[in-house]
């Protein structure tokens, strides 16, 4: 089944004046696993309701296949829902529940059965039908959810939070079965989430959001690499990002980028270029250093490299995590490696690779 | 810290001698004399099962009495069950939160009235030739006669219970609707489900606790109708408007047959305690789930 | 469907659905309506149909029925009794409700069932027992008998009230207050008794109405002494038309300081219904 998705423009504003989504615009095509990243009331879940029906979509144009569903019941659009908190119906067992959407639509009884006993395999849950939702652990249940949704086998399949009522070690088997479903489904899939460890591992397309509006849309490496402003830069990565003002002094040949105690970083010539088009000459701007990039110094201190006093070690097993003082600011490393203490002194490599540039005013990243 | 059995002890005691006192042992006497004949100023007489025999062979009376008690527990229980989720329902649904408190104030009313006085505001409504109702009902060219007909009269005792016995029911389902997780009817309607569907897959399971509790209390309630027999119609036309409570009454009081009144008394304990269970089980087995 | 289509069907059955409602209001607010309008009229206007707008007002009956001695004897009494069963109930009850919702044990479920079995008993198994013990002890057609009969019959529904209140007062009130020190009645008193206002307030309202609107009991027990209101409507006769308008006066002054306690306590009302019900 074909499927695609088209938002134009989407807002929504509640009576009340609030506008809690504003102009968002995305392309989702057919079996793509679209996730809508962001913290609490950035609007994400609004747009997942907008687009299931359950919300009236003030402003814009939703395309499922070319055609104007605006005015659509969630029945005639044909998506599948799966909700934060299960809303598995009590007082049916599992098989009634992930039949449910097709007793609504009246399906054939052997059609409804077969197709039931099928999804239950695929998802573990064959030896469960006959339980109540009270008799499930919170994994089970939420199987049962996605088991509802797809059953059906619905256009898309909407997820809103799934998996943040589970624990931890939870979490991460059931991300790793949502992929390996996105991958046997060939499903569309828009998946609502704060938790960015989740867009970074299952998404083909990650929407990351802030109050309402799209800060960027781009597969998990674009976001990752090529954050589109600040916001983005912090909210993706774990650990996050580290920012630094620094100031671009362009000289023949290249430049270097001078940090707050005077360490100067290299910047080859290509972009040197650019960055003295953009009229970044001499100007202050801000430098994103992912903590990957930055290690102990294992040689000779050079003109690249920057001192700071530990502060902290985090031992996360085989990586660590440091945080030092520099400057005025707390800079986190990560490396592999053994043997640092508190309270030393020890200067820190900068890996030029991969370091992002953002203007001081925008926020938006300086292209180079 | 849980609570000693002695220290439950003395917290309950108060309570319990109260009840003991004046429940239990006044409970054990009518069920003593229920065995007996008793007349005013002698000593009880032991008679065996006579006054059992008597209640189901020699009196037709008393069959009638439970006959229109149940008519009118049965349609309390349909009513109230249906048109009580329906109105809940339809309060439930509209938005005003002013609107849904005055239309709460207005069900207060037939709860806390007392029932005599509703009696008799229903009398001066329905009696003949100056209540509002016969009027309103000869606009229309309908003639009946309230108290003087068999049918009507039955009539209007079920209508008196219902209007005190409808708004409760209404009141504690609008309450548990209010309680309600709205996921599952989100869910439901992501699903496709229309209205109908809803109401039957989510809103009434939901309910389902709620309105065994409202069966139950009808049947407690109405089973034992006294008062609107007493005052309106005082039974008649004929014994047509009788029920158990008020034909026993009449054993007991007004034909002083003590030892009758109280086997009646006992026999109308078993038919509450019969239409009651099936209930009280189904509450049993919902315990044992949790 | 066409969108203003939808729009209109909407619109359609919302009115519907207030139509309904209001209905349903005025069935539950009409006959007390009339009952109090008909109070302020004359006999004749009061009889007369089709009914007249405008009709002149009078007090009249209002003032007969509170200067009849039989009344304010009446009112006394079913003040009197209503109160104070509504004191003992919640005295003696309050204690057996607070047990029950500490007290872990797996009887709470047969304690539900017994409590529902003896609210469910037919008054006459009491009246019978009550009627013949009283004349022969002289407690029969008097107050004190009324309060008995009525605070013991209303206890089961009342211990059940409050221990569904009680339960929702986290254990870890009085249990803190033990580990303090306190003896088990002292945590009562210390930290509960001071938090139990509203539940027992609504409770009080049950029991208030139930006792304030007795009538079989009261009936069968009482003569001239004793009498209490509802037993007093029942004396008031619909046969005679001229006796209409006192009767109607009457009705309202009878049914007034329930329905004023039921108003104005609506919210504590409400929350014993939901809470009552939900927890059973």
């Amino acid at each position: 089944m074909v499927s695609e998705i088209s938002l134009k423009h989407i807002g929504k504003r509640y009576p009340n004046g609030v506008k809690a989504v504003n102009n968002v615009s995305v392309d989702i095509a057919d079996g793509e696993f679209v996730v809508l990243l962001g913290p609490s009331g950035c609007g994400k879940s609004t747009i997942l309701m907008m687009l299931s029906g359950l919300e009236e979509i003030s402003e814009g144009d939703l395309l499922i296949d070319g055609v104007r569903v605006n005015e659509m019941t969630p029945k005639e659009r044909d998506i599948g829902l799966v909700f934060q908190s299960y809303a598995l119906l009590p007082n049916m067992n599992v098989y009634d529940n992930i039949g449910f959407g097709l007793t609504i639509r009246k399906t054939p009884k052997r059609e409804k059965d077969e197709k039931i006993r099928e999804t239950a395999r695929m998802l573990g849950l064959e030896d469960l039908l006959d339980r109540k939702p009270k008799q499930l652990s919170g994994g089970q249940k939420q199987r049962v959810a996605i088991g509802r949704c797809i059953v059906r086998e619905p256009k898309v399949c909407l997820f809103d939070e799934p998996l943040s009522n589970l624990d931890a070690k939870l979490r991460v088997q059931m991300r790793k079965e949502l992929i390996r479903l996105h991958k046997r489904l060939n499903a569309t899939i828009v998946y609502v989430t704060h938790d960015q460890v989740e867009a970074m591992t299952m998404a083909t397309k990650i929407v990351l959001l802030k109050e309402g509006e799209v800060q960027q849309i781009g597969t998990p490496e674009e976001v990752f690499q090529r954050p589109a402003n600040l916001y983005a830069a912090e909210f993706i990565g774990s650990p996050k990002i580290n920012i630094f003002p620094a100031v671009f002094q362009d000289s023949a040949g290249g430049g270097v980028l001078t940090l707050e105690d005077g360490a100067a970083l290299p910047v080859p010539p290509v972009q040197a270029e650019r960055l003295r088009q953009g009229g970044w000459s001499h100007q202050p701007l801000l430098l994103g250093i992912r903590p990957d990039r930055i290690s102990p110094n294992k040689g000779p201190a050079g003109a690249a490299a920057i001192h700071g006093e530990i502060k902290l070690v985090e031992m996360m097993g085989t990586e660590k995590y440091i945080y030092f003082q520099y400057g005025s600011q707390t800079v986190t490393a990560k490396t592999t490696e053994e043997g640092y203490n508190f309270d030393s002194h020890t200067s820190f490599l900068i890996n030029p690779a991969g370091l992002v540039l953002f203007s001081p005013e925008t926020g938006q990243r300086i292209d180079v | 810290m849980n609570m000693t059995k002695r220290e439950f002890a003395i917290f309950s005691a108060p309570s319990m001698i109260l009840m003991v006192a004046l429940m239990v042992i006044p409970l054990m006497v009518t069920i003593v004399l229920s065995f007996c004949t008793y007349n005013m100023g002698e000593v009880p007489r032991f008679v065996g099962w006579n006054n059992y025999v008597n209640l189901f062979t020699n009196s037709p009376r008393m069959w009638n009495g439970i006959r229109f008690s149940l008519v009118i527990t049965a349609v309390n229980v349909v009513v109230r069950a249906v048109s009580g989720t329906a109105i809940a329902l339809m309060l439930y649904s509209v938005t005003s939160r002013g609107f849904q408190k005055l239309i709460i104030g207005g069900a207060l009313i037939p709860f806390s009235i007392t029932p005599v006085v509703a009696t008799m505001m229903f009398s001066m409504l329905f009696k003949d030739p100056f209540g509002l109702i016969p009027y309103l009902l000869s606009l229309a060219g309908i003639e009946i006669s309230w108290f003087a007909s068999e049918l009507p009269a039955q009539a209007l005792i079920i209508i008196h219970s219902l209007w005190g016995g409808l708004p409760f029911t209404v009141i504690t389902l609008y309450s548990g609707l209010l309680a309600m997780p709205l996921d599952p009817l989100k869910a439901a309607e992501a699903e496709g489900a229309s209205l109908w569907q809803k109401i039957r897959y989510v809103i009434v399971p939901y309910l389902s606790p709620l309105l065994v509790f409202n069966t139950m209390t009808a049947i407690m309630a109405v089973f034992r109708t006294y008062d609107s027999v007493a005052v309106m119609t005082k039974g008649g036309p004929g014994i047509s408007t009788e029920t158990i409570q008020f034909y026993n009454y009449q054993i007991a009081f007004a034909q002083k047959n003590i030892g009758q009144g109280s086997a009646m008394a006992i026999f109308s304990i078993l038919w509450i305690f019969l239409l009651m269970a099936p209930f009280i089980y189904r509450m049993y087995r919902e315990q044992l789930d949790k | 469907m066409d969108i203003s289509v939808k729009k209109r069907k909407k619109r359609i059955t919302k009115a519907l659905l207030i139509a309904g409602l209001l209905l349903f209001f005025l069935v539950n607010v009409f006959p007390f309506f009339w009952q109090v309008r008909m109070s302020f009229m004359y006999t004749i206007d009061a009889i007369t149909m089709p009914p007249k707008l405008r009709f002149p007002p009078t007090l009249e009956y209002y003032r007969e029925v509170l200067h009849d001695r039989m009344f304010r004897s009446a009112f006394f009494n079913t003040m009197l009794i209503s109160l104070t069963s509504v004191l003992i109930s919640i005295a003696v009850g309050a204690p057996f409700g607070y047990a029950l919702s500490r007290f872990t044990s797996g009887g709470s479920f047969g304690l539900l069932v017994v409590s529902l079995i003896f609210r469910a008993l037919p008054g006459m198994v009491f009246i019978i027992p009550y009627y013949y013990i009283s004349m022969n002890m002289g407690l029969y057609d008097t107050p004190l008998l009324l309060i008995l009969i009525t605070t013991a019959t209303n206890q089961p529904f009342t211990v059940w009230m409050l221990r569904s209140f009680f339960i929702t007062i986290p254990k870890s009130l009085d249990e803190a207050a033990m580990v303090d020190g306190c003896s088990r009645f002292q945590a009562f008193f210390k930290t509960i008794f001071p938090i139990m206002g509203p539940g027992v307030a609504t409770t009080a309202i049950f029991t208030f109405l139930s006792a304030y609107n007795e009538f079989m009991l009261a009936q069968a027990l009482t003569s001239t002494q004793a009498m209490t209101l509802p037993v007093m409507v029942s004396q008031l006769t619909t046969e005679n038309i001229r006796y209409w308008s006192v009767s109607a006066a009457s009705s309202v002054a009878i049914a007034l300081p329930a329905v004023l306690v039921t108003l104005v306590m609506q919210k504590y009302l409400v929350k014993g219904m939901t809470n009552g019900a939900v927890k059973e």
